[in-house]
């Protein structure tokens, strides 16, 4: 209802201010009774005493022109008054600005806030302390870890804190004099492995070492006791015998080697067991990542075991695909024994077996003959510098 | 010289030493040279309305005026050429600025701002002899800016006076016969009225009158109030520009044009219903009648209006 009044009223000044205002605003010859030019803007500056601006307020309500200046006046040093203010807003002290921060209406909803962010952030944090064990649990016998701790046994940081942190910790605080011996062992081991011409030894006391050096590298730990434990690392047998029925001249020396590495090996286990005595020591009491520890060692020793005798076959058609035959080493290139000495520049005869041109040559040259008969199927030798090719 | 004038005389010039004190630059003026510009002043705006004003208003008084405006323009006065040059200096932005606000294009802002500085020079002689300056009209109550602009504003209207005495365009003329509707303010409610011939009439007077009633209810407002209807209304100032010119905010401005729009109804009202015999019912009927056709006719008015400001405008380039 007052609203209605209101934009009644507000109509009809319109519409009477539309009739007359323009009559009004209109110059009049009246200037002497004009207010003054420093009138004008003492009144627009509100400079004025109180009686000296009624009386002047008076006069403006009923002369439009001076009422025009006034207004124009008053937009002028209003912009100044503005500017006066928001400097002296910005040259507000830090109290005024702190006190700001800390009013009612802002405390009003950042309080809330703020204890609602607090509440996540302890909800979050509860949430990742529960899950790291179920992480660990589900990905250590992962098989992209045990991926990853086959092809970087060292420096994988797999399970760096777990049960082999556990490990050393309780090695050093229970059996320091043990682990003294063990340590001196391993050494001697290593030094004894030094010696030796097959690779995985080493790198079985190389880890050790290195674990007992630095608990940081401890996945190593679990490395060291499932390769420790597969015995079938030494000696490669079958390609030995074939070799030895092949090749006579060189069956005393790997039968020496053969000897040899039974004696390591033997020397090996034995250090092992006493390893894998200890680590079952220390593995007992911890029952819930036992089976769990056991699962990663059983899959350990079966990927190194793998490792192990990928690396023994590699051995062996390293083996395999280099012989000597007669003084001469020959090399196995896609299923063509080709003379270690031979250059693609030397000037080369093509033979075949039986032909008449190879019999005539073995009968010359013996030795070719020797080394076409070890060799089988195509050979290239070469012989008084020239090259032969006998398939 | 009695006691009261004395003592006057003694604020006056303490007064005028502070000032020179103050000053950022005194122009080598001593109080002396200040006291009657400082005394005109004090007689201006404070004795005037009071003749027994507190020396401590007084003294107040004059520590508010402008030192360094005062000092600059007494110097002026005084002939320091100095001190002209850095009146020009400084205040030549000022006076182009007022100038091109008050003209219409460049060229008469030009001619505008070089007869302010011909004005203030003093060119014209008084009878005495002594140049007519402006600069003798300078208080030291407000800005020297301010007053400068001042003084462009009344100029330009003197000119335009002048000009309009000779010369009304027809655009003028024609925007005025429509402001007023053809002078007798009636056919704005006969253009809406209904179609009845009686009660077009009907309408036709009651508007008339309504309006009569309430120009006299407007000049019966406080002068502050009857300011803010003129200011707002009138002369077609925002709420906000108003409450600057009277000094308030313009939330205090909305609240004050809320209540002096109750006030106006009642006094209205009180009019109709006493001198012309009213009664309550059809007071409010009339209102709302005469609210309904002015609201159906704004739009045309404004477009109107519109349409012969546009022509104002184009006349004028």
């Amino acid at each position: 209802m007052k609203q209605t009044e209101n934009k009644q009223m507000d109509l009809l000044l319109g519409d009477l201010a539309r009739r007359t205002g323009v009559r009004s605003v209109a110059p009049e010859d009246h200037s002497a009774m004009h207010l003054d030019a420093d009138e004008l803007n003492s009144y627009a500056e509100q400079a004025l005493p109180a009686a000296a601006r009624a009386r002047y307020t008076s006069h403006l309500a009923e002369c439009a022109s001076c009422r025009k200046i006034v207004s124009e006046l008053t937009s002028a040093s209003g912009a100044n008054v503005r500017e006066d203010s928001v400097s002296q807003n910005t040259s507000a002290g830090f109290r005024q600005k702190f006190g700001a921060l800390l009013s009612p209406s802002l405390l009003r909803y950042a309080v809330p806030a703020l204890a609602l962010f607090a509440f996540i952030a302890v909800g979050l944090v509860a949430l990742r302390q529960q899950l790291q064990p179920d992480f660990v649990a589900q990905n250590q016998p992962a098989a992209s870890r045990d991926a990853t701790i086959e092809t970087k046994p060292a420096d994988s940081p797999a399970e760096p804190g777990n049960f082999a942190a556990a490990i050393e910790e309780r090695r050093s605080s229970e059996s320091q004099t043990r682990a003294g011996k063990n340590i001196e062992t391993k050494a001697k081991t290593g030094e004894k492995s030094e010696t030796s011409n097959t690779a995985t030894p080493t790198d079985s006391v190389t880890v050790t070492s290195d674990k007992d050096a630095s608990p940081g590298k401890a996945a190593g730990v679990v490395a060291s006791p499932s390769y420790a434990s597969e015995p079938a690392a030494p000696p490669p047998p079958k390609p030995q015998t074939t070799h030895t029925e092949a090749r006579t001249e060189v069956a005393a020396r790997r039968k020496e080697e053969a000897d040899k590495r039974d004696e390591q090996a033997r020397e090996q286990e034995g250090a092992r067991a006493r390893t894998d005595d200890n680590q079952n020591q220390i593995a007992l009491p911890q029952a819930g990542r036992g089976a769990l520890a056991g699962q990663s060692q059983e899959r350990l020793r079966k990927l190194e075991a793998k490792r192990a005798s990928d690396a023994g076959a590699k051995t062996n058609d390293d083996e395999a695909d280099t012989r000597t035959v007669s003084g001469r080493r020959f090399r196995r290139q896609g299923g063509v024994w080709i003379d270690t000495a031979y250059q693609s520049s030397t000037a080369t005869t093509t033979l075949a077996r039986g032909s008449e041109q190879f019999r005539a040559l073995v009968a010359d040259e013996p030795g070719i003959r020797a080394i076409a008969a070890q060799l089988p199927g195509e050979v290239v030798v070469v012989w008084k510098g020239r090259a032969y090719r006998i398939r | 010289m009695s006691e009261r004038s004395e003592q006057i005389q003694n604020l006056l010039v303490a007064g005028a030493k502070r000032l020179l004190a103050h000053a950022t630059e005194s122009r080598s003026l001593d109080s002396d040279s200040l006291v009657p510009r400082i005394k005109s002043s004090v007689d201006k705006y404070l004795l005037k309305d009071d003749e027994n004003a507190s020396d401590q208003s007084i003294a107040e008084f004059i520590d508010e005026l402008k030192a360094d405006d005062l000092c600059l323009i007494v110097a002026c006065e005084r002939g320091d050429e100095s001190a002209w040059s850095d009146l020009v200096e400084r205040f030549t932005p000022t006076v182009r600025s007022a100038a091109r606000s008050a003209s219409s294009n460049e060229d008469g802002a030009q001619d505008l701002a070089q007869s302010i500085w011909a004005e203030l020079y003093g060119l014209r002689v008084r009878a005495d002899g002594k140049p007519a300056s402006k600069l003798a009209y300078y208080s030291g109550r407000g800005s020297l800016a301010g007053w400068l602009r001042a003084v462009v504003a009344q100029l330009a209207i003197d000119q335009h006076r002048k000009q309009s005495r000779t010369v009304q365009t027809e655009d003028d003329a024609d925007f005025d016969r429509l402001a007023r509707g053809g002078g007798d303010g009636k056919e704005l409610f006969l253009a809406t009225a209904a179609l009845n011939p009686e009660e077009a009439i009907s309408d036709k007077l009651a508007g008339a009158e309504m309006q009569s009633a309430l120009a006299r209810s407007i000049k019966e407002l406080s002068d502050e109030d009857r300011l803010l209807v003129k200011l707002y209304y009138f002369d077609g100032l925002r709420l906000r520009e108003a409450g600057s010119v009277l000094g308030v905010h313009e939330a205090t401005a909305s609240r004050r044009l809320t209540r002096i729009h109750g006030e106006l109804r009642e006094r209205v009202e009180s009019t109709l219903i006493t001198d012309l015999g009213w009664t309550k019912t059809e007071t409010e009927g009339a209102f709302a009648q005469v609210a309904l056709h002015l609201e159906a006719d704004l739009e045309p008015l404004l477009a109107a209006g519109g349409a012969v400001s546009g022509a104002k405008v184009k006349a004028r380039k």
